[in-house]
């Protein structure tokens, strides 16, 4: 099945999805993912690969050899002839992140989460905010 | 008969009414593309994890020890989620969700069900129940309008843990589809368990590449994979829910705001008839009482 895909080896489709919309869609001949289980390098005719992501950082890099920085959160990656498809809750570019929004979020689930107490989903949805923000501004932090 | 002048008023008093509708529809019409652009937006997404969800279900050995898949036998304990607006003024639309959820819950109650609480996500729906003296268990407001995944996520969470640590056993959907602009359906879905063909089965357009794929590795195990993407599941079912409740309210507000300015301009014309007729009665009135005078002085 892979010999009818293309004569040019160094080529992923990837997608980059969230629930609110795409977030990239595009060509590029690397990807790597924040697996559970570590960081996971995708190149062209990887074998088909079903990996959960945690928050972290997802590189693209391009076709002209740039690359491009996500901070993701939690969510999957499917990795199928050629064709990456990533689906996260949230994926922000990291040369777009706005630190001050970030730090401003990051404040908020801190005191969300002192005044969450002992109920338990409002808990772990602070906790939840808690490392998506930290995450945020780790992955924006690299960039500068 | 009113006089004319009072006549005025009212025609005045109805146009400002006019006014307001057509504001409030232009504004329903605006949000409604914005509410269906997400719902376009979400699809893509949507897809594609339910056709994760099938193929790691299909490579795992068996559903069972899965905690959101748990069938129990006895329903002693049950959740409705209604999903409202946070604002009336658009025809029947909350109305018709919430006796639908009435129905859900009588329903609950014949299977044996003891306690049926309600989880109203919407300030009309939450007023209403209140009113009427429903168990609330937990209420949700402020983002009908255009809700964000992590509103959905927030409930989702809610629900998810009361149903794990068997607080709830079953947990039922109740929402406005967004069939057309014109047409909304009452949509009543059971969220908890989930439905075990839902997980197996993909949509036909997503199984058409089937037979070309290969065995996937997984990491981590099938299983386990399945066990984090069925919440995931459950917050894109609640937040589908959300984004079509909140295009069938703006639909619905455009129509009845549509129909009120109409009727408001019927009722202008009415008007205007009626206070022609008394001002050419009060003319009338007039030139019999000069002739009549000068008559008399004959």
């Amino acid at each position: 099945m892979s010999t009818s895909i293309s004569t040019d080896r160094k080529r992923m489709s990837v997608d980059l999805l969230t629930p609110e919309g795409s977030v990239f869609s595009g060509q590029a001949w690397m990807v790597v993912a924040p697996s559970v289980s570590g960081e996971l390098g995708i190149l062209p005719r990887h074998q088909p690969i079903v990996a959960a992501l945690r928050p972290g950082e997802t590189r693209l890099k391009m076709l002209d050899d740039s690359q491009l920085v996500f901070a993701t959160t939690t969510g999957y990656m499917s990795v199928e002839e050629d064709r990456v498809l990533i689906l996260v809750e949230q994926a922000e570019r990291a040369d777009e992140i706005d630190q001050n929004r970030a730090r401003a979020a990051l404040q908020r689930a801190q005191d969300a989460l002192a005044e969450a107490g002992d109920d338990e989903s409002a808990r772990n949805l602070a906790q939840a905010a808690l490392r998506r923000a930290e995450n945020r501004l780790r992955v924006s932090d690299k960039q500068h | 008969m009113a006089s004319s002048r009072d006549i005025k008023r009212r025609i005045d008093s109805v146009r400002g009414t006019r006014k307001i509708t057509r504001a409030m529809e232009l504004v329903a019409s605006a949000r409604l593309r914005r509410a269906q652009e997400q719902i376009e937006s979400l699809r893509p997404y949507a897809k594609s994890m339910q056709r994760l969800m099938s193929q790691a279900a299909r490579q795992s050995g068996t559903l069972k020890g899965l905690p959101l898949l748990d069938e129990r036998p006895e329903i002693e304990n049950a959740l409705v989620l209604t999903i409202t607006g946070d604002r009336g003024l658009a025809g029947a639309f909350n109305v018709n969700v919430l006796r639908a959820g009435f129905q859900a819950a009588d329903a609950l109650r014949v299977e044996g069900a003891g306690q049926v609480k309600f989880v109203p996500v919407g300030k009309k729906g939450a007023g209403t129940l209140r009113f009427r003296g429903a168990p609330i268990e937990r209420s949700y407001e402020g983002f009908s309008s255009s809700p964000t995944f992590m509103d959905a996520s927030h409930v989702a969470e809610f629900v998810v843990q009361e149903f794990v640590e068997g607080r709830a056993d079953r947990v039922i959907l109740v929402y406005n589809a967004f069939k057309s602009v014109m047409e909304q359906a009452i949509t009543v879905d059971q969220l908890l368990p989930i439905d075990r063909t839902r997980v197996v089965d993909e949509d036909e357009e997503a199984s058409e590449g089937t037979q070309s794929r290969s065995l996937a590795i997984f990491e981590p195990a099938p299983e386990e994979l399945l066990e984090r993407l069925l919440p995931t599941y459950v917050d894109t079912t609640i937040y589908r829910a959300m984004l079509e409740s909140a295009a069938a309210e703006h639909a619905a507000r455009r129509t009845a705001m549509r129909n009120a300015s109409d009727n408001a301009g019927t009722l202008i014309d009415d008007l205007t008839l009626a206070m022609n007729r008394a001002r050419q009665a009060a003319i009338t009135q007039e030139i019999l009482e000069v002739v009549a005078g000068a008559d008399a002085l004959d």
